[in-house]
């Protein structure tokens, strides 16, 4: 693998999307190495289907996996800035907020990031169907946390 | 005019700037919609603005690899002759020691086995996993396991220079070997000054084969995969491959 080639076109979006799911630049850079060795460990085929597919879902759940321990979540809260009037999108503090941890990815996808049905199912390798259920069922759980994102149809 | 289709996801616009929607009815659709919204006009041009991080990926091929710290290249390895000797003679004895070890797993039904042992050029012996780093001037030795009940075999490396070189034999008819244990093979090779991934491939047949005609297979699936030696997923020989590569860095 070409590693420098790869690692200059995309870093700069696995960051960017680390960034965005973090709020902390050094956590978000330590997202962005991990994605990277991922990269190399992962099988030739990896951008066989979509390169920006296989990273945002890397960074999603490296992103996920930091921010679960337990003494990292509460740091998260703190450092998390409030969310922005201009952005549409819940934070991920809000989403995450009493999400089992199996529907925690798509709550991402669908609540911070508005990707449609057909945009997470390519993500997750799922059927439409499936994404379809498990966001019906994401849906029931955030309409305690904000009725409006339960409303959104996509 | 105004644009009454849904603003695209992030994730739409991102695809569509790496050209992973190109020619599609996605992307017409997404330009023209970006053609007429500002907001999404705006979100493109700060995605494309994104910083870059600077390039670090010696780091990563590091814990991608589990390499070991750098060797200095400033360390005597032989301080003295006598020294040199004997620091010689126990390196061999434990570089045999290694190589008659057998690996501790289990050979299954139908199933094959490459290993690979290298001998640094600080006299370190070990088996190494596929990925490892190796430095110029290693040696390497191969052991190769079936359970068929006999087969004929070639062993081969490409590097990213798109050069093909024999391992195993040396001479162009294969390397008959019984099935049901490890053969710990006598040819060892030392890795030469070329850096890059190279990849080593067992080539297992049932019958005898040219080791002109695995290595003229090889050379085609080099160039087929871009000369990447990793992107290579088959010589396509027609017999069983085994494949292992590895990282030659500098030392």
């Amino acid at each position: 693998m070409d590693l420098d080639r790869v690692y200059r076109r995309y870093a700069g979006f696995v960051l960017r999307r680390a960034r965005r799911l973090l709020g902390d630049e050094p956590l978000a850079r330590d997202v962005c190495q991990d994605v990277f060795v991922q990269l190399v460990r992962a099988p030739d085929d990896w951008a066989a289907i979509s390169a920006v597919a296989w990273l945002h879902r890397a960074t999603t759940n490296g992103c996920l996996n930091l921010i679960r321990g337990a003494r990292r979540w509460r740091d998260f809260l703190r450092r998390l800035p409030p969310p922005q009037p201009v952005v549409p999108s819940l934070s991920t503090r809000l989403v995450l907020r009493g999400i089992p941890e199996r529907l925690q990815e798509i709550a991402i996808y669908y609540g911070v990031d508005e990707m449609s049905q057909e945009e997470i199912a390519l993500v997750l390798g799922l059927s439409q169907k499936t994404v379809s259920n498990r966001i019906r069922e994401l849906r029931c759980l955030l309409a305690d946390v904000d009725p409006k994102v339960a409303a959104r149809t996509s | 005019m105004k644009n009454l289709s849904p603003c695209p996801s992030e994730f739409a616009l991102e695809r569509w700037r790496f050209g992973e929607l190109a020619a599609s009815a996605e992307e017409a659709r997404l330009v023209d919609h970006v053609a007429s919204c500002f907001a999404c006009r705006a979100r493109q041009a700060e995605l494309a603005s994104q910083p870059q991080p600077p390039l670090d990926t010696a780091e990563i091929w590091s814990r991608a690899l589990g390499a070991e710290p750098p060797r200095r290249t400033s360390r005597r390895w032989w301080p003295r002759a006598w020294q040199g000797a004997a620091l010689a003679t126990a390196a061999l004895s434990v570089f045999l020691l290694v190589a008659r070890r057998p690996a501790p797993d289990v050979l299954a039904k139908g199933s094959w086995q490459l290993g690979v042992i290298a001998k640094g050029r600080d006299g370190k012996v070990m088996r190494v996993d596929p990925g490892a780093s190796l430095s110029p001037g290693d040696r390497l030795r191969f052991e190769v396991a079936t359970s068929w009940p006999k087969a004929d075999i070639a062993l081969v490396m490409l590097d990213s220079a798109g050069k093909i070189s024999r391992l195993a034999p040396t001479k162009d008819r294969s390397l008959s070997i019984a099935g049901g244990k490890r053969v710990l093979l006598e040819d060892a090779v030392e890795l030469d000054a070329m850096l890059g991934p190279e990849r080593i491939v067992l080539v297992g047949c049932n019958r005898a084969l040219e080791v002109s005609e695995v290595v003229a297979s090889a050379a085609r699936a080099l160039a087929a995969a871009g000369g990447d030696p990793r992107r290579v997923a088959s010589l396509g020989t027609g017999c069983h491959e085994e494949s292992f590569w590895i990282s030659k860095v500098s030392p």
